[in-house]
């Protein structure tokens, strides 16, 4: 199958690529750059834990074309923490006891910051819809909420 | 789950796509967010040669107010685009409640207004794994002869699941389809065939350029209730848009439609002249149109609640529905 040059903007690096059409922006990741962070879990878009933000927008990277994000920046939880230095929204989430397993946690997180981003004094019910796409299986979500409204007020 | 290998096409017009889809016609599939069409991809249920993505297309993308005042959504629109369009909040509150009930915000930041009236249906014993389907002969939809859902059915019973056709065909919105050589702008409604294997009327070499929605009109309510098991992420077990357009005295309706979703193959609309024009929306007008909705609902044991239970709740609905309409 032939492949196509594609060049993205990975946690603020430029990575030049030449990907099969069929590859998915998830496997490009994983497979070719290496950032184990965002998990494969559904595979089909409904569980979030795939969640990478594309130009600030948190999407599922387990059905996005790589060839279809050509040019656009991304972020991974990789591309989070300054250093050692962990992002608000994670040194919340280690706080507030938010993180069971961890399986959702780096969509969670991704989620949690774009929203922040757009919303920097989100209300309670603000956060339960910006995390509704993506599924925990241990936390019940309390802890989650928790993290998110702490880290915005660490914010404001 | 990894994709087959398909060849890859992303043209910058509406016309080069429209050339490639005439040259390429039934072997190709058409991508715009991807939601529906990749995981369905993954679950081997298509596997298409070729694949034009769509997303490219400038030309295809916006909400824009007409000349006549009547406005017009482009198919690439991403919902996400919709649900913060202040002319959608403002003057379409019901297209705006159901954009914001497609899904979750990660899949509204990508599925677009084309992909979800051109939803396909959908069914619990087809949108599964090819090894899980493996366990059960072939079906209907799958290209086999018998419905896995329905003892002895004699066609396909997949169900229609959309949230956005609901409400744009009870705002008599229309849609415009362009082939190679022609444009044609038709009512909503007849995009949409009502037989579970072929829900689209929608030929190979066409493509939806987008929604046309008619002016904005103070008297006009419209409103859309939905049912799903978790506030997110799930597709409707049943689904009831109410639009109704308010006589002077504001206690009579002088047209209207009531559209439902995910209670049969295609969206169910119930616009019979004597219970929408003129008439005073009282609770015996509720009650009719509830027992109308009942009535023309046709549930089959085919997603995860029982059919009765919906049946019931399609009542249930298009009550709430009307009393919001005729309230608000």
């Amino acid at each position: 199958m032939e492949k196509i040059p594609i060049t993205l903007l990975v946690n603020g690096e430029p990575c030049d690529l030449l990907v099969p059409p069929n590859k998915t922006l998830l496997e490009v990741l994983r497979d070719d750059l290496e950032l184990m962070g965002t998990r494969d879990g559904c595979g089909l878009g409904a569980c979030g834990a795939c969640t990478v933000l594309i130009d600030d927008m948190p999407v599922r990277s387990c059905i996005t074309l790589a060839v279809d994000v050509q040019g656009l920046s991304i972020v991974t939880i990789e591309g989070l923490a300054n250093g050692t230095e962990l992002h608000p929204v994670q040194e919340a989430f280690v706080e507030k006891g938010a993180i069971q397993c961890g399986f959702c946690s780096s969509g969670m997180i991704l989620t949690a910051k774009a929203l922040l981003t757009s919303n920097k004094n989100p209300k309670k019910e603000e956060i339960k819809q910006a995390i509704s796409g993506n599924i925990c299986r241990c936390t019940g979500y309390k802890k989650i909420e928790d993290a998110i409204a702490a880290a915005a007020s660490e914010n404001a | 789950m990894k994709l087959r290998e398909f060849k890859y096409f992303s043209p910058r017009d509406l016309s080069s796509a429209l050339e490639l889809l005439a040259i390429h016609g039934g072997h190709a599939k058409l991508l715009a967010g991807g939601t529906d069409l990749l995981v369905r991809m993954k679950q081997r249920l298509l596997a298409p040669d070729i694949i034009i993505n769509l997303k490219d297309i400038k030309e295809l993308r916006g909400v824009q107010k007409m000349a006549d005042g009547s406005v017009f959504i482009g198919a690439l629109t991403q919902l996400t685009e919709l649900i913060t369009s202040s002319l959608i909040q403002k003057k379409y509150r019901g297209l705006w409640e159901a954009a914001k009930m497609v899904s979750a915000p990660p899949l509204q930041n990508m599925g677009t207004v084309g992909g979800n009236v051109a939803q396909q249906t959908r069914c619990l014993f087809y949108n599964q794994t090819e090894m899980w389907r493996q366990s059960k002969p072939v079906c209907f939809k799958a290209g086999g002869n018998q419905c896995n859902a329905v003892k002895g059915g004699k066609h396909c019973f997949a169900v229609y699941q959309g949230d956005l056709a609901p409400v744009l065909i009870a705002l008599s919105a229309q849609v415009t389809l362009s082939g190679k050589d022609d444009t044609r702008t038709i009512p909503l409604r007849e995009l949409y065939s009502g037989k579970g294997k072929q829900p689209l009327t929608l030929e190979d070499n066409e493509i939806i350029e987008g929604i046309v929605l008619p002016p904005p009109d103070k008297n006009r309510r419209c409103v859309y209730k939905k049912l799903r098991l978790r506030e997110a992420i799930d597709y409707p077990l049943v689904g009831v848009a109410a639009c109704v357009t308010l006589a002077v005295d504001g206690k009579t309706c002088e047209a209207g439609k009531v559209v439902l979703t995910a209670v049969g193959s295609g969206p169910v609309i119930i616009s019979p002249t004597k219970l929408f024009k003129d008439v005073p929306m009282d609770d015996s007008w509720v009650n009719t149109l509830a027992e109308e909705a009942y009535k023309a609902s046709k549930p089959v044991a085919n997603v995860t609640t029982p059919p009765t239970y919906r049946k019931r709740m399609a009542r249930v609905l298009t009550r709430r529905a009307l009393n919001a309409v005729r309230t608000a």
